[in-house]
C-alpha cells in the first residue's frame, strides 16, 4: 500500500506529511474511542424538526406506545447545537434545503443523519419528471447514515433504523466533520 | 338565492351574464356569474355588503384555449349556504384590479395566483411570491411549464 | 481594536424583529413567523409559508383522476381519511355514481374516528407547546387505539388510501366494528379524565381565557372555517349546510361559542371529539350488509367538460375541491382550497398586540398543518 501511494508522489520520496497520514495518529486510544462510541450509541440526541406526513410518525415513536427512550434516543432537543442525531422526517422542498444545511452545519460532531420516509431517500410519492419543488433526496444536502423506507415508515421501522444507527456508532465509523 | 342581492349586482354590473346552477349540484355553486376583471371591485363591494366572504380566488391557464388566463371568485356566506362563482377573463400581460382591499383573504390568494401563474394584481399592498422558493424565475403552474425547464431529474437539485 | 457601534438614545430602540421558524419546535411544521416587536409586545407579524410546497396542484395536470388517489391524503396528512374520501366524493358526484349503503356507513366511521385522531394531536400539541408533557402522552395513548382500528382494515396509519370511486376497497368485519364500539366506549371514560387533568386545571385556563380573540368581522375578511368559526358563534359545517355522503341521516350537535379566544377553539374542539363519537356509535349501530363498490364504475373516468365544486368538512374546516375538466382522462385543473391557509392568513391580525409569549397558545388553537396549507 505505502508502495503504492510513494511511487505517485514526486521525485520517488514521500513527503513528511504523507508519510504522517499514513501511519496514522501518533497516540492511538483506540479503547476510550469504544467507550466514548459505546456512551454516543445509546444517548443520541435527536432534532426536534419535522418538515412534513413523517413528522407525525417521529413523534408517534417519541409518545406513550413505542416510546423511543428505551433506547436511549429520546431526548428531543430544539435547538441544532444540543442535537447530535438529525432524522430528517418528510419532503424537502427546495425552499426548506438551505435551512436544512444551516441546521446541520450547526450541529456540533459527531453527528449522524436518518433519512426518514421516501421523500428523503428519493423524492418518493412526489418524484416526478419535472418536479420543481422538492429536493429528490436528503443525501444531496447531508451526508446520510441510515434510510428508512416508507410513506411513512411505521414508527417500528424507525426504532429499528435507530438501532442499526447504534451499531454503526459502535463500530466507530462516526463522521469527522 | 337571493333576488334582492341580484338586483344589486344587476344593477352594479349591468353586463353580468348569469347561470343558474341550482338544478346541477356536481356544479358545487348557485350561480355562476362570468364578469370582466373591471368589475371585481363592485362585484366584491356588493358581496362585501351583503355579509359574504371571499372563500376562494384561483386561476386557469387558458392560453391554448382562448390566449387568457381566466381568474375564478367564490363568494360565500357565513350563516347559510350560498355560493356564487365568477369568471373573469385576463389577457396575459393584463393587470387586473385587486380584491384585497375589501377581502384580507384575498391577499394570499392573489399572491398565490402571482406565484403560479404569474398573472399581477394591480393595486395589491404586497405582491411578491407565497409558496415558491426564493429567487424562484418561474411560475409552476403554467401549462408550458415542466415542458422545456432545466428541472429535469436530479438536475437543479441542492 | 475593532470600531465600537454607537447605540442611540432614540425612542425606538426596543424594536427589533424575531424570527420564528421554520425549525422551531411549536410552530407545528415548517412555519415561519416573522414578529416585530417592541419588548414583549407584538406589533406586527408575518407568516411565511411554503417551506412545505410539494407541488400537489401541478401533480394533479400531470395524472388521471385515480392516480392522484394518493396525493390526497397527503395534503393533510391528520386528516387524510377525510380528505382521500372527499376526493373520492366529489369525483362521484361529478360521475353521478351511486355508492352502496354500506360503503357510505363505513366512510363515515372511518371519517369521524379520523377526526378523533386529529384532534388528539392538536389537543397533545397544544398542551405541549404550552409545557405540559403527560396529556401528550395521554393524547397518543388513546389515538394509538384509532390507528390501530384504521391500520387493520386499510393497512397504513396515517396516510391512508381507503376510498375508490364507488366505495371503499376492502369491506370491514364484525372485529372491526366490535374494536370500534370498545374504543367509543373507553374513550368515553378518558374523556373525564381529561377534563379534570388539563381543562380544569388553572394554569392552562389563565394562559388560554381571553388570550388570542378573534374580532368578529375578521370571520368574514379571512373566510374563517372550522372549530376558529364555531367559536366565534357561527353554526357552519359542511357536513350539516351542504351535506355529502350520508350525514343528513345522523343525528349530532354542531357546537358554538361565543368567546372566540383560544379557550373557546380548544373547548369547542374537545366537544367535537364528543360528538364525532356519537356519530360513530350510531354508525356502527345501524350498519347494513351489502357490497361495499358500485357494481358498474367506468374504467376510464372522463369527467365531462365543465367546472365542478365540491366541499367537505375536514378537521380543520372547510376543504374544497375546484375540479375543472376538459373532458379527458387527465383533470386540466385541481385546485384545493385548504381550510389552514384561510386560517392562518388571519394570523396576522390575531397575533397583533398581544404578547409573545402567547403567540405559541394562539397558534396552537388556530391547529394548522402546514403541507395542506403550501400544498
Amino acid at each position: 500500500m505505502l508502495q503504492q501511494e510513494t511511487k505517485s508522489t514526486q521525485n520517488g520520496k514521500p513527503s513528511v506529511e504523507e508519510l504522517l497520514r499514513e501511519a496514522g495518529p501518533l497516540v492511538h486510544l483506540d479503547v476510550l474511542d469504544n467507550l466514548l462510541n459505546q456512551a454516543r450509541a445509546r444517548s443520541l440526541w435527536p432534532l426536534t424538526f419535522g418538515l412534513a406526513c413523517c413528522a407525525i410518525e417521529l413523534m408517534a415513536t417519541g409518545a406513550a406506545r413505542f416510546d423511543m427512550d428505551r433506547y436511549g434516543a429520546g431526548v428531543f432537543r430544539p435547538s441544532a447545537r444540543q442535537a447530535d442525531v438529525m432524522i430528517v422526517a418528510g419532503t424537502i422542498s427546495r425552499k426548506m434545503g438551505p435551512v436544512i444545511k444551516a441546521l446541520w452545519d450547526q450541529m456540533p460532531s459527531p453527528k449522524w443523519a436518518i433519512a426518514f420516509g421516501g421523500c428523503t431517500i428519493d423524492g418518493g410519492p412526489f418524484k416526478y419528471p419535472n418536479q420543481y419543488a422538492i429536493v429528490e433526496g436528503a443525501d444531496k444536502l447531508v451526508p446520510v447514515d441510515v434510510y428508512i423506507p416508507g410513506c411513512p415508515p411505521r414508527p417500528e421501522a424507525l426504532i429499528a433504523g435507530i438501532l442499526k444507527l447504534e451499531e454503526k456508532i459502535k463500530a466507530g465509523k462516526n463522521f469527522k466533520a | 338565492m337571493s333576488t334582492t342581492l341580484l338586483d344589486t349586482l344587476r344593477q352594479r354590473v349591468p353586463e353580468l351574464k348569469t347561470e343558474d346552477n341550482t338544478s346541477t349540484p356536481a356544479a358545487g355553486c348557485t350561480a355562476t356569474h362570468v364578469c370582466t376583471t373591471a368589475d371585481i371591485p363592485a362585484i366584491a363591494e356588493v358581496f362585501k355588503q351583503a355579509g359574504y366572504c371571499l372563500e376562494m380566488l384561483t386561476c386557469l391557464d387558458m392560453r391554448a384555449d382562448g390566449g387568457i388566463f381566466r381568474l375564478v371568485y367564490h363568494f360565500s356566506r357565513a350563516d347559510v349556504p350560498d355560493r356564487h362563482r365568477f369568471l373573469a377573463d385576463v389577457e396575459p400581460g393584463h393587470e387586473p384590479p385587486t380584491a384585497a382591499l375589501l377581502f384580507e383573504s384575498a391577499n394570499w390568494y392573489e399572491r398565490e395566483v402571482y406565484d403560479m401563474y404569474g398573472v399581477r394584481f394591480a393595486g395589491h399592498p404586497d405582491m411578491t411570491r407565497i409558496l415558491t422558493e426564493e429567487g424562484a424565475d418561474y411560475h409552476p403552474l403554467l401549462k408550458d411549464f415542466g415542458v422545456a425547464h432545466p428541472t429535469d431529474e436530479g438536475n437543479g437539485n441542492a | 481594536m475593532p470600531e465600537l457601534i454607537h447605540v442611540g438614545r432614540d425612542e425606538d430602540r426596543d424594536t427589533y424583529y424575531l424570527n420564528m421558524g421554520p425549525q422551531h419546535p411549536s410552530t407545528h411544521g415548517v412555519l415561519r413567523l416573522r414578529l416585530l416587536l417592541k419588548g414583549e409586545e407584538i406589533l406586527e407579524a408575518e407568516p411565511i409559508v411554503g417551506y412545505s410546497h410539494r407541488a400537489h396542484e401541478k401533480m394533479a395536470e400531470n395524472r388521471n383522476y385515480i392516480q392522484f388517489l394518493p396525493n390526497t391524503s397527503r395534503i393533510d396528512y391528520l386528516s387524510g381519511m377525510i380528505y382521500n374520501i372527499g376526493y373520492c366524493q366529489a369525483v362521484e358526484r361529478i360521475l353521478g355514481l351511486e355508492v352502496p349503503e354500506r360503503a357510505e356507513y363505513i366512510r363515515i366511521i372511518c371519517c369521524e374516528l379520523n377526526r378523533i385522531s386529529s384532534h388528539l394531536l392538536w389537543y397533545g400539541t397544544l398542551l405541549m407547546d404550552l409545557g405540559g408533557f403527560t396529556p401528550f402522552l395521554y393524547c397518543w395513548d388513546d389515538r394509538e387505539n384509532i390507528l390501530d382500528i384504521l391500520d387493520e382494515v386499510t393497512g397504513s396509519r396515517l396516510t391512508y388510501c381507503y376510498g375508490r370511486f364507488g366505495g371503499v376497497t376492502m369491506d370491514v368485519n364484525d372485529e372491526f366494528l366490535q374494536n370500534t364500539l370498545d374504543f367509543c366506549k373507553r374513550f368515553r371514560e378518558r374523556l373525564p379524565e381529561y377534563e379534570t387533568l388539563v381543562t380544569e386545571n388553572i394554569i392552562f385556563q389563565n394562559r388560554c381565557k381571553d388570550v388570542g380573540v378573534f374580532d368578529q368581522e375578521l370571520a368574514q375578511d379571512f373566510a374563517l372555517t372550522g372549530p376558529i368559526l364555531r367559536a366565534m358563534g357561527h353554526k357552519r359545517d359542511v357536513r350539516r349546510d351542504e351535506p355529502y355522503g350520508i350525514y343528513d341521516k345522523f343525528d349530532f350537535d354542531i357546537p358554538t361559542l361565543n368567546g372566540a379566544d383560544t379557550f373557546d377553539r380548544f373547548l369547542i374542539r374537545v366537544e367535537e371529539m364528543h360528538q364525532s363519537l356519537s356519530i360513530v356509535e350510531q354508525a356502527v349501530s345501524r350498519i347494513p350488509d351489502g357490497p361495499v363498490m358500485a357494481p358498474k364504475v367506468p374504467r376510464k373516468i372522463k369527467p365531462p367538460k365543465g367546472e365542478y365544486y365540491f366541499a367537505v368538512e375536514s378537521a380543520r374546516g372547510h376543504f374544497g375541491m375546484f375540479i375543472v375538466s376538459d373532458g379527458t382522462e387527465i383533470p386540466y385543473r385541481i385546485h384545493l382550497r385548504t381550510p389552514s391557509f384561510a386560517n392562518l392568513s388571519s394570523l396576522r391580525s390575531v397575533l397583533r398586540g398581544t404578547m409573545i409569549a402567547d403567540t405559541v397558545a394562539i397558534l396552537g388553537s388556530i391547529d394548522i398543518v402546514l403541507p395542506e396549507i403550501d400544498r
